[in-house]
């Protein structure tokens, strides 16, 4: 099964890991180093979502909470499954996301399989 | 002829000064074309040596050692670079990969050499703690005590190998440097070493912190803020005292270790609420008033609503703020001199901004 991903995070190296990993699984992905790119895509394919959005929370322009509660206040967009990229220790930001209507979250440093299978799980 | 002397001494002079600029310009230009070409061509091999990378990364069977021996110096050089970021990143089957390949490059055993010999102390310090791998903790006392940023190394080395007195040994590296405030990067392995699990620091603090540095207090009560802890409430007896500091920082610090920790009943009980809000610096206060909203009692509702009546302005905001944080308050009409207090806590909460206290921090690095 292909899906397509969309996934935000300002540190390319952390980019190109998840582009290479989900992309080995035979998955669309397009990515993004920043917040706001990120939400004008997701506005633009309002009428064909992808199917998971994966955000680093601290980015610059829009961060992952403000991203997540943009798609969480579109109505169609409201129902994708946003998975978190969090630094450890901020607890704070795994909370708020929760609060905001994530689905999952991750802590960096973190396993690309492991994203691999919270995404399957959530899809599958 | 005098003036015919002088005026091809200045000429000579004049011709010299515009050869030296003209030749110090080329080879300016020269040296940053050069450097361009440079940076280009290592862009590249490191793109390639990426590309490589990740072909193999997620492959069972990565087959590094194949792989390398076809690299030149350049690109292995530029891999050390790829390993060394991507270590940072990831965690799990990817890490455990890259660590075989830090392997096949030789890096753990160089390292190693390294620490021994005296040598690039802190670049085999960080590799080791990139890669996890053990050190006898005697081998660092004896190599890596010397320096703040030594101590910190081998601290880190000590949270990221996994040793089972990590914690301890790790605290004492950092705070057993005469008393003196840590870096950022000694900070956050203080955190790391003490999140958690055992908390050595809460033993430390009542037995040394008396004679450590006002910044070094500061910065350790930071630590505690954040950290989680399991130990029984006793081991915050100390806090009371930290509260009656004279440095104004270390009162604000400890305050937050409170704010965090506080939840706990004798905690509680230990605490004069009525002496702190008396603090004569008012961003100690503030911190109070942040506090009490975050114990949530109707007890903590009543303290902030009767801070409604200060005569400072910044005082009235800290209390509008912090009510508006509390869970079992409400804020007050805005009626009367309260109205723009709690039209600009609205205002705040509308836009989303997020206000957080980092406790002590500023204080601490400045």
């Amino acid at each position: 099964m292909t899906y397509e991903v969309v996934a935000a995070d300002d540190d390319e190296i952390i980019r190109q890991t998840v582009e290479f990993k989900l992309t080995s699984q035979g998955w669309d992905v397009t990515s993004f180093e920043n917040g706001r790119e990120c939400w004008a895509y997701l506005e633009s394919s309002a009428s064909d979502p992808p199917d998971v959005v994966v955000l680093d929370v601290m980015m610059p322009g829009l961060s992952g909470l403000q991203v997540l509660q943009r798609i969480r206040d579109d109505e169609s967009l409201a129902s994708i499954p946003v998975l978190l990229l969090t630094s450890r220790g901020r607890e704070e930001h795994v909370v708020e996301g929760f609060d905001r209507g994530a689905t999952d979250y991750l802590t960096k440093p973190f396993s690309p399989t492991e994203l691999v299978a919270r995404i399957r799980g959530r899809l599958e | 002829m005098i003036a015919f002397a002088i005026e091809t001494v200045l000429l000579l002079v004049a011709a010299s000064i515009a050869a030296v600029t003209a030749i110090l310009g080329a080879v300016t230009l020269a040296m940053a074309r050069w450097h361009r070409r440079t940076r280009r061509r290592t862009a590249r091999i490191r793109d390639r040596v990426r590309e490589g990378v990740f072909e193999r990364l997620f492959e069972p069977d990565p087959g590094w050692a194949a792989w390398i021996g076809g690299l030149s110096g350049a690109e292995r050089e530029q891999l050390r670079r790829v390993v060394e970021a991507h270590l940072r990143r990831l965690r799990g089957t990817e890490y455990d990969r890259l660590r075989t390949l830090a392997g096949e490059l030789g890096i753990q055993a160089e390292a190693k050499r390294d620490l021994e010999a005296g040598r690039n102390r802190f670049r085999a310090l960080t590799w080791l703690a990139l890669l996890g791998e053990p050190v006898a903790v005697s081998r660092l006392e004896e190599c890596c005590t010397e320096t703040r940023r030594h101590r910190a190394g081998a601290a880190r080395l000590l949270f990221e190998s996994g040793h089972p007195d990590g914690a301890a040994v790790g605290t004492d590296l950092l705070i057993g440097d005469g008393g003196r405030p840590l870096s950022a990067f000694g900070m956050d392995t203080l955190y790391r070493l003490n999140d958690g699990g055992d908390t050595p620091l809460l033993e430390r603090i009542p037995e040394d912190g008396g004679a450590w540095d006002g910044r070094l207090l500061v910065q350790v009560l930071t630590v505690l803020r954040y950290c989680s802890i399991t130990e029984p409430p006793e081991q915050l007896e100390w806090v009371p005292d930290a509260l009656a500091h004279d440095s104004p920082q270390v009162r604000a610090a400890a305050v937050g270790v409170i704010e965090r920790h506080g939840w706990r009943d004798p905690v509680q009980r230990w605490i004069d609420v009525a002496e702190l809000l008396a603090d004569p610096e008012p961003t100690v206060r503030y911190d109070v008033y942040q506090l009490l909203a975050s114990w949530g009692t109707d007890r903590s509702a009543a303290w902030l609503r009767e801070g409604l009546d200060a005569e400072d302005d910044r005082e009235v905001l800290a209390v509008v703020r912090a009510l508006s944080r509390h869970p079992r308050a409400s804020l007050p009409d805005p009626t009367g001199r309260l109205e723009p207090f709690v039209e600009w806590v609205q205002a705040d909460a509308a836009v989303g901004r997020r206000r957080e206290r980092v406790w002590g921090v500023t204080a601490a690095w400045s």
